[in-house]
């Protein structure tokens, strides 16, 4: 997002649900519960929370993510990427060596998947993970937050961890919600439709 | 109440198509009631779209120096902005960012230039609460102009007054 430096790119979210009377230690408990852990060798993908200057602490020693009114950490998401090409190689050798060791010409439908699947978890493990970081600013006193990341799949992740972690739903920001309107607002507004700004004067 | 569940996401292309007419009204000065007045400019690009999914057609203006005529040709055309870069400028400071009007999203935002002290003394966290106030306060003034919008679009004179001076200033 570029909360310590650089351009800003943001989502916002109003956060929906109650916490409870003792807001910073429920936080403090839960952030640590599902802070940032090592993904295993044959693990493809693993997420959790992290401090925002320091990414490899994840103790968040003396509550060093309680700013002002705010609570500023990172979700980080580890992900084992292997190339398809790589894959379809690697998959066509196996094919060969087991064509050879059988002396069959033909490889049937279900062993080919099974050969399809031990390639990949073989790669897996070879393959290092490329972690990702996205801050989060959270204002729980006024109910919002922004998330560093405008992408659906990030998004989608980060909400579900988000619910995980603290058992609150993230509904995305807009000012035309009817919910958040007075009830006058909302009902003028609800009859509205959509504006042609070219057609001739009336 | 089912008339609350109107889809109205519309009303994110309209304000953005609205608020470049109105920074171009007064030469870049909008005033906010309780506010008063902020400057907004559209600069360098601007994004322009009709239509949904697979029937959408989108115009691209872009350029240090563009004066931005294509984009007001597909303005009548019937087309309308989808994002736009914005440079806005409350009191003395000034912002510049990307604003995306489907889903009222902020995009590549360059802050105005930070206190002095808190660069020079080192003081991490008091530099990153100098910058979330900066954040709010664009966001809050984006929601205030869309309130501003908001009050017009769903009142009478929307038609009878808004939309012809939106239409002369289409077509200077």
């Amino acid at each position: 997002m570029g909360l310590v430096k650089g351009t800003l790119s943001f989502s916002r979210y109003r956060v929906v649900g109650t916490l409870p009377g003792n807001v910073r230690d429920f936080i403090d408990k839960q952030i640590k519960l599902f802070a940032f852990r090592e993904l295993s060798t044959a693990g493809e993908k693993a997420m959790g929370w992290t401090s925002l200057e320091n990414v490899l602490d994840t103790d968040f020693e003396y509550a060093n993510y309680v700013m002002a009114d705010y609570f500023i950490f990172s979700l980080r998401i580890d992900r084992k990427l292997i190339p398809p090409s790589l894959h379809k190689l690697k998959v066509l050798e196996a094919e060969k060596r087991i064509r050879a060791q059988k002396g069959e010409k033909k490889i049937y439908r279900q062993e080919r998947e099974e050969i399809k699947e031990n390639v990949r978890l073989t790669l897996l493990d070879k393959t290092p993970p490329t972690p990702s970081f996205y801050e989060v600013c959270w204002n729980s006193s006024e109910g919002w937050l922004l998330f560093g990341s405008h992408a659906k799949k990030i998004r989608e992740d980060f909400e579900e961890f988000f619910k995980r972690t603290f058992s609150l739903t993230l509904v995305p920001y807009y000012p035309w919600d009817m919910k958040h309107m007075d009830r006058e607002v909302a009902e003028t507004v609800a009859s509205l439709k959509t504006e042609s700004f070219s057609v001739p004067q009336r | 109440m089912n008339s609350l569940k109107t889809d109205i996401s519309f009303l994110g292309r309209d304000f953005l198509t609205w608020l470049w007419f109105k920074s171009e009204e007064r030469g870049s000065v909008v005033m906010i009631p309780d506010v008063g007045d902020i400057s907004i400019a559209f600069v360098r690009r601007i994004v322009l779209e009709s239509g949904e999914g697979q029937y959408s057609e989108t115009v691209v203006c872009q350029g240090y120096h563009a004066d931005l005529r294509e984009a007001k040709a597909a303005l009548r055309e019937g087309k309308k902005i989808r994002e736009a870069r914005l440079r806005m400028g409350v009191g003395a400071e000034e912002w510049e960012f990307t604003f995306k009007a489907d889903e009222f999203q902020f995009q590549s935002m360059k802050l105005p230039t930070i206190m002095k002290f808190a660069e020079e003394e080192g003081d991490a966290e008091g530099r990153i609460l100098e910058r979330i106030y900066l954040v709010e306060t664009a966001m809050r003034t984006m929601e205030q102009l869309f309130s501003l919008f908001l009050n017009k679009r769903r009142l009478p004179e929307w038609l009878s007054e808004e939309i012809p001076r939106i239409q002369h200033w289409m077509n200077q």
